[in-house]
């Protein structure tokens, strides 16, 4: 039996990529502090960040771990191009974006209502939720997929190098496009209905 | 022949998602009731997202980290076998040390050099340590339990761990990052 891993080899593996995420995390917060005015004034958009920031980690990771299976089993592949395996994938992680997209503009609404907090009302968070959801979810999906095929047909293994990157990525076109659609939904002026 | 079906992938993660969009949903709200402090002091803004990231994310290697050694054989669930558990949490709780740290000072500069409302480098580590460290101890049993569970029980933790250990996460890093900024009255 090999010796098992020491706490020395322990830190030295997984410090370094974690001293990098944070400094991806620091620029999505980065983008996230350019917000206050837009979080001043849409009162519950807050409450949307976490889910914006959490669901890449739930969708486009659960995309970039099956299409990664799927490479491994041959039925996925850049050589294959859009095949029906591939198709199914892309819809499911759509569908899913979408739909909980705007569970969590309604849950964002009635819990703010529930807890005696202010809301922009049940249509601007529920428009924001879900155009920041349609946007970042489009974007995402493309993205994990796009570097899966490629990194896999230049004989990367996608589980180990390119989905953690892809991950980080993400966050960051989360918050981007959570930003569009608070701007888009304060322009178009649909605070305070309902 | 298709082997992936879409109606399949949604009908086996949806419940687990809308689990987790729940407890996201409640992170948010947490937020929400100290909203004024974000918007007076942005720097808790630059230095939230990266961590609550992080005490997932070791929650994440933590357990990811048991699961194998239990598969393995390095480790059982039993007394007395305890070793590279031990050694695994005091290797995780001490890059949480490092990496708090590290976000604390990083976070204190940024807002100096663009010019935003921060606040002073040892109170920004103070607050990045203290919090994190106790959300990353919490989280570190939460770990244990669902890469212990998930063996004891048989169930796939690929599909589990991950949500379950970032979502919690994220509950308990914004909830004892508040907690810090209220206790040392910023």
């Amino acid at each position: 039996m090999a010796e098992p891993p020491l706490m020395k080899r322990i830190v030295q593996e997984a410090l370094p990529f974690m001293l990098v995420t944070t400094l991806a995390g620091v620029t999505v917060g980065l983008i996230l502090s350019g917000m206050t005015e837009l979080i001043e004034m849409l009162p519950g958009l807050i409450v949307l960040v976490p889910a914006v920031l959490d669901m890449r980690g739930c969708i486009s990771t659960a995309l970039g771990s099956r299409l990664s299976t799927g490479i491994h089993l041959g039925v996925i592949g850049w050589h294959l191009g859009v095949n029906e395996d591939l198709r199914q994938n892309i819809a499911a992680a759509l569908i899913l974006s979408l739909s909980l997209s705007l569970v969590v503009g309604l849950l964002a609404h009635f819990t703010s209502l529930a807890l005696g907090l202010p809301s922009a009302g049940l249509i601007a968070l529920t428009s924001i939720s879900v155009i920041a959801g349609a946007l970042a979810g489009v974007s995402q999906i493309g993205l994990t997929t796009v570097v899966a095929l490629y990194s896999a047909k230049r004989g990367l293994d996608p589980d180990n190098v390119t989905i953690p990157a892809v991950a980080t990525m993400a966050d960051v076109l989360g918050i981007l496009c959570l930003f569009l659609a608070a701007i888009i939904v304060g322009r178009l002026g649909l605070i305070g209905y309902l | 022949m298709a082997i992936y079906n879409s109606r399949k992938i949604i009908r086996e993660s949806l419940v687990v998602l809308i689990g987790v969009t729940f407890i996201t949903v409640m992170s948010g709200q947490l937020l929400h009731t100290r909203v004024n402090t974000l918007i007076t002091i942005p720097v808790i803004l630059i230095l939230l997202p990266p961590f609550i990231d992080t005490v997932g994310d070791l929650a994440s290697v933590l357990s990811a980290r048991l699961t194998t050694a239990l598969h393995i054989g390095y480790l059982e669930p039993r007394l007395g076998r305890y070793r590279i558990l031990i050694v695994n949490v005091v290797a995780i709780t001490l890059i949480s040390l490092i990496v708090f740290t590290f976000l604390g000072v990083v976070s204190s500069l940024i807002a100096t050099a663009i010019g935003i409302r921060g606040i002073e480098l040892v109170t920004s580590v103070l607050i990045t340590v203290t919090a994190g460290v106790a959300a990353t101890l919490v989280m570190e049993l939460v770990a244990i339990l669902v890469a212990f569970g998930t063996y004891r029980y048989g169930w796939d933790p690929d599909n589990l761990a991950s949500p379950v250990l970032t979502t919690l996460g994220d509950l308990m890093g914004v909830g004892c990052l508040l907690l810090a900024l209220f206790l040392i009255g910023v």
